[in-house]
């Protein structure tokens, strides 16, 4: 039975559904992209984005209703969420300034205000890690490049597809999308693939949520195939 | 799901047996929890000089704390904040779980402060008082609830916390409360159909008006919801009484106080002031100049004690809101004090030496039809005015209603008043106060809000 239902940000992308058990399925998956991350005990954690996003709901169990342990609790995290309108950032570097969060989860349409313009944060300021997140296409690579060269701390990718309750970070160490087999069934679409004559599976991630009867669906994201991680010793869908 | 409400009759008119205890019992109560949180304050780096001289154990009246414990306010916290570089402020009294949540204050005087929330707070603290609201205002289990504002804000963590007891099906917009996120809003309430809104007035005012001028049915919109509660500014009883009409509401309520201070309450189905459960918070209401406590029914600044632990913990903290505890018995049958609230100290004007709020000319003019939602600002020309200075929005101007709001209000508060036609004013419900020193309306010149 759904408890909770929260709209979409897409026009017309309708609502997810979401019983007790599914929001607790789902706000795992969010911890485990936190660990990925390496968010870890007594870290703080800011979150710029609205609260209907789940990057922002699914964060602690103050921010939803019958959200038992949200990511927060479940990596022993402390978080702090700014609502996501761009007249916020101002708001936010207070935040920056004073909770001194070791990581920021911040909107990919609110990130150039925070690395540059008038309204850019102090580079005394940017040591947090930055993590990007979105519901879709990740940010293109010179822009991705643009941000990373700007911000101190480092950053990464907080993939998302809202309309599927995906969720999955970047590996920071190896750069690979860690897709949790548990929660998810994750495949490269077939009829994406190009060129298969010559070797190349690039392709559209679908994943499908082991805890919501939603069926397989198409994000996207644009990966390769799981291979091992280099340095880590996972594996991981590569972001083309 | 089991939920906190699932044995309770659905018919039952109180949701707690200590909403209707009498008040002498309902202050020895409040007074135990008092010396347990002065206990608890004088060992907090914020209060510990400020409450040296205090023995705990021996405040044996309200009174006595009164004349006491000296009162603080935000800039004090500001101050705190800016020396302490981080993000608290000394008046964190946590439980060993630390804390379960962080959440920015409001942003007057430019400068959000942060609270703490320990886990204890969560468990039974202030979620138990908007369980009783939500009861009290016609919230039963299995009711589908739109709330818009779930993650970020303080009230929002305590309304997730609430609902859940409540057992109601939550619905949630996707985006926030400003209007550019009304599309999202309309298309929820007509597909999802709630029976209750939790939203801010403005945009509920922005629902209707995109509504209307979507040329859709509003009260066909609004056909399955029955109640709203509304936070984030004084509501008139006129525009109560419009917005009920308008949408074919059985009631709608407001929600007054504020994240600074963690404190707030609602109004009851008699509408008169909000209930501030005494088990939670001590609210007086002192002279602003002086600090001369301020019997009921007397306007001042409203300063919060707050009585259980495991969270930010404000001892006489001065809102510096404007407002009075209502004197007398409520209608509802409960015993809590009433608070009404009328907007920042710093908003008002001060006319003959009466204080007079935004909100008390927009209450009075929404009594006059034609008025009803006029934008209007009330023009602060020095510290201390011999008149009260009303402008109205020069798009509404009608011949003969500048004369007629100015006997209104000369009538209603006893005071010399000017109310003239201005230039044209942004289309909003909330009167505000502009200064001397911004360039006369009438040449539609820019004001400036403080």
């Amino acid at each position: 039975m759904s408890v909770l239902a929260v709209q979409l940000e897409r026009p017309g992308a309708g609502m997810m559904e979401l019983s007790a058990g599914a929001l607790a399925s789902y706000a795992e998956a969010l911890a485990r992209a936190w660990g990925v991350l390496g968010v870890g005990g007594d870290d703080r954690v800011a979150i710029y984005d609205y609260g209907s996003s789940p990057a922002a709901y699914l964060a602690s169990q103050a921010f939803a209703p019958y959200l038992e342990r949200g990511a927060a609790e479940r990596t022993l995290a402390t978080a702090l969420c700014v609502d996501g309108l761009p007249d916020n950032v101002k708001r936010f570097t207070h935040v920056l300034r004073h909770f001194q969060p070791h990581f920021v989860f911040v909107r990919a349409d609110l990130v150039p205000l925070l690395v540059a313009g008038p309204t850019a944060v102090p580079v005394e300021q940017r040591a947090a890690r930055l993590v990007v997140s979105a519901d879709g296409d990740a940010p293109a690579p010179g822009e991705r490049a643009s941000w990373e060269r700007a911000w101190q701390g480092g950053l990464s990718l907080l993939a998302r597809c809202d309309a599927a309750a995906f969720v999955a970070a970047e590996c920071p160490r190896c750069r690979l999308l860690r897709v949790p087999e548990e929660l998810y069934e994750a495949q490269i679409a077939p009829a994406s693939r190009p060129g298969s004559s010559d070797g190349d599976e690039r392709g559209t991630l679908t994943v499908r949520p082991r805890f919501l009867d939603l069926g397989a669906l198409p994000t996207e994201l644009s990966v390769s195939p799981p291979a091992p991680g280099g340095r880590c010793s996972h594996q991981g869908f590569a972001l083309v | 799901m089991t939920t906190a409400v699932d044995s309770m009759p659905r018919r039952r008119r109180y949701f707690d047996d200590v909403e209707t205890v009498p008040v002498e019992r309902l202050e020895a109560a409040a007074l135990e929890r008092l010396r347990e949180v002065l206990e608890r304050a004088t060992r907090l780096p914020f209060y510990r000089e400020r409450l040296a001289h205090l023995d705990a154990a021996a405040i044996d009246s309200f009174d006595r704390f009164a004349a006491t414990a000296p009162t603080f306010r935000k800039a004090d916290l500001i101050a705190e904040l800016r020396r302490s570089g981080g993000y608290t402020t000394g008046i964190e009294a946590l439980g060993e779980g630390g804390a379960a949540a962080v959440v920015l204050t409001s942003g007057t005087l430019g400068f959000p402060t942060f609270a703490a929330l320990g886990w204890g707070e969560f468990d039974h603290g202030s979620p138990r008082e908007v369980l009783r609201e939500f009861w009290m205002n016609g919230m039963r289990p299995g009711m589908r609830v739109m709330c818009q504002y779930p993650a970020w804000h303080h009230l929002s963590m305590l309304d997730n916390r609430a609902l859940e007891w409540m057992g109601a099906e939550v619905v949630c917009p996707w985006g926030t409360f400003v209007p550019r996120f009304v599309d999202q809003a309309i298309e929820l309430i007509a597909a999802r159909r709630p029976e209750y809104l939790l939203t801010v007035t403005t945009m509920l005012h922005a629902i209707v008006e995109e509504a209307i001028a979507r040329g859709m049915d509003v009260l066909d919109l609004f056909e399955p919801v029955r109640y709203a509660m509304v936070a984030g500014e004084p509501m008139s009883p006129g525009q109560r009484r419009l917005l009920v009409e308008l949408l074919g509401l059985e009631d709608l309520f407001e929600r007054a106080g504020s994240s600074d201070g963690l404190w707030g309450g609602a109004d009851c189905p008699a509408h008169t002031g909000h209930h501030v459960w005494l088990d939670h918070h001590r609210v007086e209401v002192l002279e602003p100049d002086t600090g001369r406590p301020l019997e009921p029914g007397q306007r001042g600044t409203v300063v919060v004690t707050n009585l259980t632990l495991d969270r930010s913990l404000y001892v006489r903290f001065d809102t510096e809101d404007l407002g009075e505890i209502i004197p007398g018995p409520c209608p509802c049958g409960r015993t809590h004090p009433r608070v009404e609230l009328y907007g920042r100290l710093a908003d008002c004007v001060r006319v003959e030496g009466r204080l007079v709020a935004p909100y008390d000319v927009r209450a009075h003019l929404d009594e006059i039809p034609e008025l009803i939602g006029v934008p209007l600002v009330v023009v602060r020309e020095g510290a201390e005015m011999a008149c009260l200075q009303v402008r109205l929005d020069g798009g509404s101007r009608t011949d003969g209603l500048a004369e007629a709001a100015t006997e209104h209000l000369r009538a209603s508060l006893d005071l010399p008043v000017e109310v003239r036609w201005g230039g044209r004013l942004p289309r909003r419900w909330k009167a505000r106060m502009a200064t001397d020193n911004a360039p006369d309306p009438i040449g539609g010149g820019k004001w400036r809000r403080r």
